[in-house]
């Protein structure tokens, strides 16, 4: 495999040359080429890109012009623009990392003029990810961008003078899990009524696909992820990152600017793996499982244990290519099975 | 689709406490002084790669170029990729970040900008960037003598004698400076006197820094804030720009890990707005330096 990739980079090849085959999925109303994508806040594509320019200006080009995820989900925005929490916020532990950014974004208004149209742009369906601290908030955001898409060419909830609906390439997935903001997000995300209010209310305004992100900080998950799809939510995310501790190895106090973080990365995969594999034995809606993702058999693990999608998350910091070279990996592993994807999705409950 | 590249080990050398490893990365793009990459043995335990500072590089060919970096080794990270042997591989993303801009902007102003003296100074493996400063100079006065600096100062410090091995590193590219007509010398301290009176260098800055002066800076934060005010005590016109550390887990941009509180209350990422940084910009016009700090005892 790594003989492999070092001669695609010698020979200098800039896009991913073919997508991989039979392993088109779909999320809802939204058609994916494959079933790997990125978790919110852990892959900023256009960042990447701008790295990347003074790295391999071919790769640059090829990575807005061919992302390496089947939908791409931008970071958490928020009505206000919020700055962060204060430095350190990251910190590798075993097998993985804690990190504590605090949600920092430029709010709604900004993302709607800046960002949304970018976005818009990129060949691939988008998953815009939002946050906030009372139900109002999310109402508020997720209204916001339902004005923006109806306005744009092809916007509008019907598909029109043969422009495809925005239906089909925007969804909306409800942040209802960060443990790096003290008030609002988790607090929503932890209560099963409030999850309830907070989707419904949300599903009045937002006509596309509707996903709510949950928190695995809980004791009994189940009746949270019932209440997000009783509430109308098309799916869920599971999870959002372990909140955790860690300490300077010197002072012996709280090393994260914060004080306390989420843990990311392979450590969490079979906590997170148990999440998925329990909500998808008592919910009927897809699910997209995330949670120490790295490689193919990570990605044939969440499926089988009921995800029909699978997010790379941490695993993306170290290499920004990995969803899709998951993907060409997943084709290869489901052929050496002699199954399809379907085939694969929820086996473990077989 | 492009990937990271796994560069090739060409070389691993014990250098003190520290170890110059040297790779072959295909598809290398010269880095501007100041630059970095991240590093990860392949093979490594640890989940992350780490940011480390352009030390060297060769001209590029077909065949990639040849780029070294100096690793102290202080956790299990960097212990992996100080105990590389050659044929090893290494998961190389670079270069990447803003470099020391000021030593182009020396340049457009034909070496003429103030004093037109600059000043490197360094701190423990902080000294790394240094020496591709240098050859990047050397490069300079051979081709344009009218646009280098008139004078450039290598003013380092060390925690003890295993660390300022170091040194070794660094005086052929000062004797070539030198060669090359450009007035330069190097001066190392050490904490525990190992080479002579024991100090930091900001004493041998003190003695050299002079108005109109340009200073590049790379070390840990207390030597940075340091260098800073001795700076501003030596007056307003001193240019100074610091390289600074940062926890960070992707290098582009991605993750917001590397974030630094900058004087005005600003975050700026060391990884894209940095890591070089205007001193200004980090400490403010005080002369008690208010920056947080970076990462310093967890990170490995």
């Amino acid at each position: 495999m790594n003989e492999e990739r070092e001669a695609r980079v010698g020979g200098g090849e800039g896009t991913s040359g073919r997508a991989p085959r039979g392993l088109a999925t779909r999320l809802g109303p939204i058609a994916l080429a494959h079933p790997i994508i990125n978790a919110s806040g852990t892959f900023d594509l256009f960042e990447v890109a701008a790295s990347l320019a003074g790295v391999d200006e071919a790769a640059a080009t090829a990575f807005l012009a061919d992302p390496p995820v089947a939908a791409y989900v931008p970071k958490t925005v928020t009505p206000l623009p919020r700055t962060g929490n204060p430095p350190p916020r990251i910190l590798e532990t075993a097998g993985g990392m804690l990190n504590s950014i605090g949600l920092p974004n430029g709010g709604i208004e900004t993302f709607v003029a800046r960002e949304l149209p970018r976005l818009l742009s990129l060949p691939r369906p988008i998953i815009l990810n939002i946050g906030g601290f009372s139900r109002q908030d999310y109402v508020e955001v997720a209204a916001a961008l339902r004005v923006a898409l109806d306005g744009t060419r092809g916007g509008g909830p019907d598909e029109t003078a043969g422009e495809v609906s925005w239906l089909s390439r925007v969804g909306l997935e409800l942040n209802i899990s960060c443990p790096n903001v003290h008030s609002g997000c988790i607090s929503i995300g932890s209560d099963p009524d409030e999850t309830a209010a907070v989707v419904s209310a949300v599903r009045e305004v937002w006509p596309g696909l509707l996903l709510a992100k949950l928190t695995p900080n809980v004791t009994d998950i189940v009746p949270i992820a019932r209440a997000a799809a009783d509430a109308g939510a098309d799916g869920l995310s599971l999870v959002n990152t372990f909140k955790g501790l860690a300490l300077d190895r010197l002072s012996l106090k709280p090393f994260l600017g914060a004080v306390t973080g989420g843990l990311s990365g392979p450590a969490i995969k079979p906590l997170a793996l148990r999440f998925v594999y329990e909500v998808s034995a008592a919910v009927d809606v897809p699910l997209v499982g995330m949670g120490g993702v790295d490689s193919v058999q990570d990605v044939l693990d969440f499926l089988a244990c009921g995800a029909s999608v699978v997010a790379v998350g941490a695993s993306g910091f170290r290499d920004p290519w990995k969803p899709h070279t998951l993907a060409v990996e997943l084709e290869a592993a489901l052929e050496a099975r002699s199954m399809t994807l379907a085939e694969v999705i929820g086996m473990a409950h077989r | 689709m492009k990937d990271r590249s796994l560069a090739t080990v060409l070389c691993s050398t014990q250098v003190g406490s520290m170890v110059l490893v040297r790779v072959r990365v295909s598809g290398w793009r010269p880095a501007r002084p100041g630059q970095f990459a991240m590093l990860q043995a392949e093979g490594s335990s640890c989940f992350l790669p780490r940011a480390f500072s352009v030390h060297s590089q060769g001209e590029a060919t077909p065949d990639g170029a040849e780029v070294s970096f100096l690793i102290a080794p202080i956790g299990a990270a960097t212990h992996d990729l100080a105990t590389l042997s050659p044929g090893d591989r290494v998961w190389t993303l670079g270069p990447l970040g803003r470099g020391f801009g000021a030593v182009d902007d020396m340049r457009r102003s034909g070496g003429r900008a103030g004093s037109g003296r600059l000043l490197l100074v360094g701190g423990g493996v902080g000294v790394a960037p240094f020496l591709l400063v240098l050859e990047s100079l050397l490069q300079r006065a051979i081709a344009r003598p009218e646009d280098a600096p008139t004078q450039v100062s290598v003013l380092f410090g060390f925690r003890d004698a295993a660390q300022a091995e170091s040194l070794a590193l660094f005086v052929p590219a000062v004797d070539a400076l030198c060669a090359a007509g450009v007035p330069a010398g190097l001066e190392a301290i050490c904490e525990d006197g190992s080479l002579g009176r024991p100090g930091l260098v900001t004493e041998l800055l003190t003695e050299s820094v002079r108005v109109g002066d340009t200073v590049l800076a790379c070390g840990a934060h207390a030597m940075c804030e340091a260098v800073w005010r001795v700076c501003r005590q030596a007056g307003d016109d001193v240019d100074v720009w610091f390289s600074l550390e940062a926890g960070m887990a992707c290098g582009i941009g991605s993750c917001l890990g590397c974030v630094m509180t900058m004087a005005d209350g600003s975050m700026a990422r060391v990884c894209r707005e940095g890591p070089v940084f205007a001193g200004r910009d980090v400490f403010g016009e005080s002369r008690h330096p208010c920056a947080a700090p970076g990462p310093h005892g967890g990170g490995s």
